[in-house]
């Protein structure tokens, strides 16, 4: 088992290497996230049918749940 | 707004899969045989390519379309495709490199993300040279995945906690500041190198990244959506926690692959 077993069931530098190694893995995806999002909406904004449609090109305007649904739709 | 948001919803995963089936985005993934490169394509994206440990898999240069169901949102599944390029007998026969060599200089110009992937335990990267030499001209902008990182001497990846031991990592470094300096060297550029291992899926995100950074900003969303991992899957590898260790580490740092389901929108 890594670390003590003191209750919280943490410790030990093995798992502060771990705990480093997790933060930077989220670092990463978070990082990444941003950027497809950016990406995404440049896409809307520049895909004809959905201006025609009445998707706005700043997807904020969707209202935050429809705006979440969007995000987690492409991963985000 | 015009579009209500059940409409919008719809709309919008129409396009989305219209985008898909119109230009899927394509990797094209480049390396010597038995370097992993199927296996990375797997674990980022979920797709069954046949690895091939013994024998070759196959001889041709291939252009394979992946049709991959997303179901990231309960409720809207998006249908999306991932074109895939490789030539996995590269550098087994020189009679057949000249032909993979050629297909890869029609092909790159059209692809979104070209990833070379070397094995750490390799040091003869006198191909690799070659091969990037010929394909410099035609390359987008390409990363490099020193892979396989968990053979690294001296053997003793940390199974308790899925990472290099201490002593791995060091050479890990060198091994990597070496590579991207003798493959940079070639294309007269500073090439993004991520050292990872697929099958510990270690480091798989910074990898993710490195290459997404790389695609048009147009299409980067679109490998997003293709994304088959999460920091949960390397996590669970991590063969000396207990379960409550794990559940506890992924509530308190893992926000990345939370899901939610349409009917969140009625609360």
């Amino acid at each position: 088992m890594v670390g003590d077993d003191d209750g919280d069931g943490m410790g030990g530098p093995d798992l502060d290497r771990l705990v480093e190694h997790l933060k930077a893995e989220e670092a990463e995806a978070r990082e990444a996230t941003l950027s497809s999002m950016e990406s995404f909406e440049l896409w809307v904004a520049t895909h004809p049918a959905l201006r025609q449609m009445g998707i706005p090109d700043n997807l904020a305007q969707l209202g935050p749940a429809l705006l979440e649904v969007l995000k987690r739709l492409i991963g985000l | 707004m015009s579009a209500a948001p059940a409409e919008a919803i719809g709309t919008v995963v129409r396009a989305i899969e219209d985008e898909f089936a119109k230009s899927p985005p394509t990797l094209a993934v480049i390396g010597l045989s038995g370097v992993g490169k199927s296996s990375v394509i797997n674990a980022m994206f979920g797709t069954r390519k046949k690895v091939s440990a013994t024998t070759r898999g196959t001889i041709k240069f291939r252009s394979d379309t992946f049709r991959i169901v997303s179901d990231r949102v309960d409720g809207a599944p998006v249908t999306c495709a991932l074109r895939v390029v490789d030539a996995p007998g590269l550098g087994e026969d020189v009679a057949r490199d000249a032909g993979y060599l050629q297909s890869y200089i029609e092909q790159l110009p059209r692809v979104d993300i070209a990833l070379w992937v070397v094995a750490a335990r390799n040091r003869a990267l006198a191909l690799d040279q070659r091969y990037l030499e010929t394909l410099s001209d035609v390359l987008p902008s390409l990363v490099l995945g020193v892979g396989q990182i968990d053979l690294v001497e001296p053997l003793d990846w940390s199974e308790a906690i899925n990472m290099p031991s201490a002593a791995q990592e060091a050479h890990i470094a060198e091994i990597l500041a070496d590579r991207r300096e003798r493959l940079g060297r070639i294309v007269g550029a500073e090439l993004p190198a991520v050292a990872f291992s697929a099958r510990r899926y270690y480091n798989l995100q910074a990898l993710f990244n490195a290459c997404l950074k790389c695609a048009p900003p147009r299409r980067r969303w679109m490998f997003e959506i293709l994304k088959s991992f999460s920091t949960t899957d390397w996590l669970d590898r991590a063969k000396g926690l207990s379960a409550a260790q794990r559940q506890k580490l992924a509530e308190r740092y893992i926000t990345s692959d939370a899901r939610i389901r349409l009917d969140d929108l009625d609360r």
